[in-house]
């Protein structure tokens, strides 16, 4: 018996030894583990007292009981989920809306100030990924990008440009919905006879042996757009403008995902026949006054879509809560009765694949970027804080660094300022 | 986070219909999915009128129609034998599709049907007996789009579209003249498109109307034929798109494009033309381009009668006539839209001009059968007054293959009418669409008032009505009418081919007294000091739960006067309940007892010897009189002393002295309301002895009002009894045989003018009043005195007439429905109203 203990403690010196030899080259080589009591990879089951290695921005493993490389840099905490991902909006804008109505040709990174505070409270509440479309204002509105809420310019925060036009069927200023839809058919109208056209002049310059005329870059865009290499982001604000959207949509197959107004559930069923994805509106529950008993219904949104089969992203509440306010959306879809793994999904995987950037990001999963988040406790949770957030392998927010955060609650700078 | 949700929630209006039609599917349509409607007069608008026929529905269209058209045995049958049917009336035209006016005078590509909401609340519509609607696009520019035809339920948005491009609208006249100058900056400004001042638009003279319209339909054929596209525009208004998006007018041009259809003829154009400058006009441009034409608006349409006539042309006419609401226009003088004549629609219709009427405002949508009706006085005739809002509207509207008449292999859009459809009493009962119902009017809902309508109403006090309604409200009757149109907000109890008559009154009853209804022993102490009344409660005495009650109200019986058990001579006071039994009545008495007094019964059947049985009840009776005066005389004398103390105190006299006082006693009170007769003495006899007895006790002596129970002998003494004015409640043995032969005790007294009253004398036996009654009419009593007999009768001696015993406003709503005469014993009770609620129901 005494034997076997010192056999175990001789092993375990050994492990040791071992251990620090390895932590040098790691340490060379940048591995970063992150141990958590609880992880959340969101695409599979949870993983109880799980690891993370990280190695050159992907996560090269996860899993329990994996052995921690010597020299690896390693981040404890509590619980640990993937980066959420913003499916649509307009963070960072000035101004969402243009006013003339059809602009294919604009694209919002010219629009985006990246020190906006609104990308500093982004990483503050854990999103990594962020969709910034033009708003629902216009008829074509633009197309949009994909950042990451880190960088000084532009440039650094890309995660794909452009990632998508906006079309609207909101009616502008001085149209109906009539007139908004027509509008609509009009600029691909127009498209389609620039693109006609322009064929010709390029099959007459061709016999004739002259120079072909090139696209008009501002016709790019549109370009893209009905060749299916870019989403519409089409917006419906009511259910009957998604059976209009619909049509159009099979008219010119467009490649789109439909973002939708507080109203729409009446649609879900039409919207899962034609296999398209949705970004649910910020307003997630409805209430109805049924007119003989003036009895109020409830209309909880996302379970619509969810016994319709839709895969559906959530919105954030614009304004005042901000960037906290994914947290809560997903947190109150719960409240009404949605799984917690489906609300946890709307809000990091199903973005990420209405995106398209689900080989990169939305879970937890080996050769995905390492975007993740550190929490103090469960997500759903409204005391848990985001301790800190890892995007693409490298620690950019620390909550003990968070001069704001700190000040906001302390009054004080925070002690490890820095 | 709760706090935030609730204040931004939204209320909207839930689509009734789309909830209704959903609870159809699975309600009205049998395993086949065949529906019968069995109607009694079908006006199909196409061919004549079917009475008694039946209509088959399955798949949502019409499969079989007609009288001889026999049922099978796996439809869903829906029972309309009084009622007519008749297609879903069409809206000719309606702004029911979100509109307002585009910046630009010529876009005929703007399509209504993508302003209108399908999946907004359309059961006012539906209502109404609107199936079927024509969406326009913009009123104030000259071509403003393509109109739509929707049906207003159905499954989905595409399925509803009839037709999704209905016309191309051009509109003339004063509304689409002076539209805003065009501002359409190029972005960005080149020296090839240079920044412009906003470009004043066409038209504002008939002319430039005119003008405009011909070069545009003269562009689009040129195109439409292959030829390139113009170089020069035609004008501001079809002018290319801004330089920087479309150089050209092209092929791709939707407004030239939208115009193809019209050119070719395969839809209509369809021009609101109101004066008869605006039509003739109207008519050469459609002739120059060879158009098909639809004139809309028409209100100078008369004048070119013979013109349409000739190129039978369809005329969607405004009605002028508004009903329920203030009509501005003089009609002395032409306004702008012209001079309008009431009998335009009668006159276009003589000359054979094809005319749907439409009203002029989206509010009247629901009145189209009254807009239809208001032509008749103007000359158009009824069946032709139906079709102006249901074939005609169909065929003006290109719809004719689908719906605005009953033909089979048509859509199952119907409407079932409580009568004609252009009687202003005639309301919308339900209405189909698809085969499915999406509007019904039986269907619950909140209002309080209910309608009960009836074949036959039996009001007892004013006689018979038939084909009636009895309008309930907060339990009781509101009104009874002989034909009514019924309030939108009540519930309708459809009673048809039934028979309403007042609840029924047991006039002397054991019920729910199982367990004490055994006779108590004769207390000679009782019979001698006076009844025990005040102290023995009857209602402590009822059996809960008693299925005797349930089965009294099975039969209609609404209300018993429940007597205490009869052996003890004065056996006491009796009350008036209602039958109701439900545990929530039981426990508060609510709205069940009618009087806690209400008789006060005496035994002198048999029992005691005779002589010393009249003197006991002579020493009572001048004993509870004595009694009643002194207490009378004291409560005078106290109300003096008070008023003289009062009096005394205030000029500082001497108090007077207060007079002695005759002590309340609860056995004796009843008998002072019996004195003062606010209730009458109820006496069980059995020989005419006995009956005289009481007679000349209770009213020579006493002066009393009597009713006599039981009394099988009265039919020797009727002459007696009438000449003292008393009452009879016969039972439970109403005839007997007297030396062999049949009396008919109640025929005999009912003759005489004697006040008959059925009663049971039973702890269960009050559920066979009604055979009672039967009996006594099989044998020859007048059934009008039957009924009274089992109504009002018991309700007028029990002084609870103002409540009970008749069918009139003001009274409780305790009504019996039968399926046929109350007192013919084949007749069953179908239900049963206590309160104006349904307390039993045969179903």
């Amino acid at each position: 018996m005494p034997n076997r203990v010192l056999l175990a403690a001789r092993l375990l010196l050994a492990g040791f030894a071992l251990a620090l030899s390895s932590s040098a080259f790691a340490q060379q080589s940048g591995i970063l583990a992150i141990r958590a009591a609880k992880i959340l990879p969101v695409s599979g089951p949870e993983i109880i007292n799980g690891i993370i290695l990280v190695r050159d921005g992907k996560i090269a493993a996860i899993g329990a009981n994996l052995p921690i490389p010597d020299g690896a840099t390693i981040l404890e905490a509590a619980v640990v989920m993937p980066g959420l991902v913003e499916a649509h909006g307009s963070r960072g804008m000035d101004a969402p809306n243009e006013n003339v109505p059809v602009v294919p040709f604009v694209n919002t990174a010219d629009g985006v100030d990246p020190v906006n505070v609104a990308f500093e409270d982004a990483l503050r509440d854990g999103i990594t990924t962020i969709h910034v479309l033009p708003g629902n204002g216009t008829v074509i509105g633009g197309t949009g990008i994909l950042v990451k809420p880190v960088g000084s310019i532009i440039e650094t925060m890309l995660v794909k440009r452009p990632s998508g036009m906006k079309l609207s069927l909101l009616p502008t200023a001085g149209r109906n919905r009539m007139t908004q839809i027509q509008e609509l058919r009009r600029a691909f109208d127009d498209f389609q006879t620039y693109a006609e056209q322009l064929a010709e002049r390029r099959a007459d310059q061709k016999k004739k042996g002259e120079p072909e005329e090139e696209y008009d870059p501002r016709q790019q865009a549109m370009r893209d757009l009905v060749a299916g290499k870019l989403t519409a982001y089409l917006y419906c604000p009511t259910d009957s403008d998604v059976t209009r959207a619909l049509a159009f949509l099979d008219t010119h197959k467009l490649k789109s995902v439909l973002v939708l107004g507080p109203d729409c559930y009446k649609s879900a069923p039409l919207i899962a026949k034609k296999g398209l994805s949705v970004v649910l509106d910020p307003q997630m529950v409805l209430w109805e006054t049924e007119p003989d008993t003036g009895k109020e219904i409830r209309h909880v949104i996302p379970t619509y879509f969810q016994r319709a089969g839709v895969k559906f992203a959530l919105q954030a509440q614009p304004g005042a809560f901000g960037t906290r306010s994914y947290w809560y959306q997903a947190a109150t879809a719960v409240s009404y009765g949605i799984s917690r793994s489906d609300a946890l999904r709307a809000i990091t995987l199903s973005p990420a694949e209405i995106l398209g950037v689900a080989d990169r990001v939305g879970s937890l999963e080996v050769g995905k970027d390492a975007n993740i988040l550190l929490l103090t406790g469960d997500p759903l949770d409204s005391k848990t804080w985001v301790d800190r957030v890892v995007i693409e392998g490298k620690q950019v927010y620390d909550r003990k660094t968070d001069t704001r955060l700190s000040k906001l609650l302390t009054g004080k700078e925070a002690p490890d300022a820095p | 986070m709760r706090r935030r949700l609730s204040a931004c929630r939204v209320v909207k209006p839930v689509t009734v219909a789309a909830l209704l039609s959903v609870l159809a599917v699975g309600a009205a349509q049998a395993q086949s999915g065949l529906v019968a409607i069995r109607a009694g007069r079908i006006l199909t608008a196409s061919g004549p009128a079917i009475v008694d026929g039946v209509i088959l529905l399955r798949n949502g269209k019409i499969i079989a129609l007609g009288k001889d058209v026999k049922i099978p045995a796996d439809a869903k049958v829906m029972d309309a034998r009084t009622r007519t049917v008749i297609p879903g009336l069409i809206a000719a035209n309606s702004s029911l599709a979100e509109r307002s006016d585009p910046e630009e005078t010529v876009t005929p590509e703007v399509r209504a049907a993508d302003g209108y909401d399908y999946y907004s609340d359309s059961r006012r519509w539906l209502e109404s007996g609107l199936t079927t609607a024509y969406l326009s696009t913009g009123a104030r520019r000259l071509v403003s789009g393509q109109g739509a035809v929707v049906k207003l339920a159905g499954d989905g948005p595409a399925a509803r579209n009839l037709r999704a491009s209905a016309d191309v609208r051009v509109m003339l006249g004063a509304y689409a003249k002076n539209p805003p100058a065009l501002f359409r900056p190029p972005l960005p400004p080149t020296d090839d498109s240079p920044l412009l001042p906003a470009q004043r638009q066409l038209p504002s003279v008939r002319p430039a109307e005119f003008a405009l319209l011909r070069q545009l339909f003269a562009e689009a054929r040129r195109t439409a034929n292959g030829a390139k596209p113009g170089l020069s525009p035609v004008s501001a208004n079809v002018a290319p798109i801004p330089a920087d998006r479309n150089p050209l007018p092209t092929a791709h041009d939707p407004r030239l494009r939208a115009l193809g259809p019209v050119l070719n003829g395969s839809l209509p154009l369809r021009v609101t033309a109101n004066t008869a400058p605006d039509i003739r006009r109207a008519l050469e441009f459609a002739d120059q381009f060879r158009l098909k034409l639809i004139l809309e608006g028409g209100t100078e349409a008369y004048q070119l009668a013979a013109e349409l006539a000739k190129r039978h042309i369809p005329v969607v006419v405004t009605s002028p006539l508004r009903p329920g609401h203030r009509i501005g226009e003089d009609y002395q003088r032409p306004g702008v839209n012209g001079k309008t004549s009431l009998r335009n629609v009668a006159t276009l219709l003589k000359a054979g001009v094809p005319v749907a009427l439409a009203p002029s405002d989206d509010s009247d949508l629901t009145d189209l059968l009254l807009l239809a009706a208001a032509q008749v006085p103007y000359g158009v005739a009824p069946d032709a007054a139906l079709r102006l809002v249901t074939l005609n509207a169909a065929d003006a509207l290109g719809v004719r293959g689908r719906v605005g008449s009953l033909e089979v292999g048509k859509d199952a859009d119907l409407v079932i009418l409580s009568g004609d459809p252009l009687r202003s009493y005639t309301r919308v009962e339900s209405t189909l669409v698809n085969g499915k119902v999406v509007y019904d009017r039986a269907a619950p809902l909140s209002g309080k008032l209910t309608a009960i309508r009836a074949g036959r109403i039996l009001t007892v006090g004013q006689g018979e009505i038939t084909n009636g309604v009895i309008l309930l409200r907060d339990g009781k009757i509101v009104a009874v009418q002989r034909e009514a149109a019924i309030p939108a907000d009540a519930q309708i109890i459809d009673a048809s081919h039934s028979v309403v008559m007042p609840g029924m009154i047991d006039a002397h009853s054991y019920l729910g007294l199982h367990a004490d209804a055994e006779p108590v022993p004769t207390d000679p102490v009782a019979a001698q000091t006076g009844p025990a009344s005040g102290r023995t409660h009857l209602l402590n005495a009822l059996a809960p739960n008693d299925p005797a009650f349930a089965a009294a109200l099975r039969e209609g019986v609404t209300a018993v006067l429940l007597a205490p058990p009869t052996a003890s001579p004065t056996s006491g006071q009796a009350v008036l309940l209602k039958t109701l039994n439900d545990p929530a009545h039981l426990l508060t008495n609510k709205g069940r007892i009618v009087r806690e007094v209400a008789a006060l019964c005496f035994n002198m059947q048999g029992g005691t010897p005779r002589m010393a049985q009249i003197g006991n009840f002579r020493d009572l009776l001048t004993a509870a009189k004595g009694y009643t005066q002194r207490r009378a005389q004291y409560e005078r004398d106290f109300k003096e002393w008070e008023r003289d103390r009062d009096d005394a105190k205030l000029r500082n006299k001497d108090l007077p002295k207060e007079p002695a006082e005759t002590p309340k006693d609860d056995d004796m009170e009843p008998f002072a309301a019996l004195f003062r007769g606010d209730i009458p003495a109820f006496i069980h006899v059995g020989r005419a002895d006995e009956i005289m007895n009481a007679l000349k006790l209770f009213r020579d002596e006493f002066d009393v009002p009597v009713t006599l129970v039981d009394a099988p002998d009265s039919f020797r003494v009727v002459e007696e009894i009438r000449k003292r004015d008393a009452s009879v409640a016969l039972g439970p043995e109403v005839t007997l045989r007297d030396k062999g032969k049949l009396v008919n005790s109640a025929d005999l007294l009912a003759r005489a003018g004697v006040r008959v009253l059925f009663q049971t004398s039973s702890s269960s036996g009050t559920q066979f009043l009604r055979l009672n009654a039967a009996s006594a009419v099989h044998n020859g009593l007048d059934p009008t005195e039957a009924l009274r007999a089992l109504t009002l009768n018991p309700a007028r001696v029990l002084h609870v007439d103002d409540r009970l015993g008749s069918i009139e406003a003001g009274k409780d709503a305790d009504l019996v429905i039968l399926n046929g005469d109350p007192l013919d014993l084949t007749s069953r009770v179908e239900k049963v109203f206590v309160n104006g609620k349904v307390v039993y129901d045969a179903k």
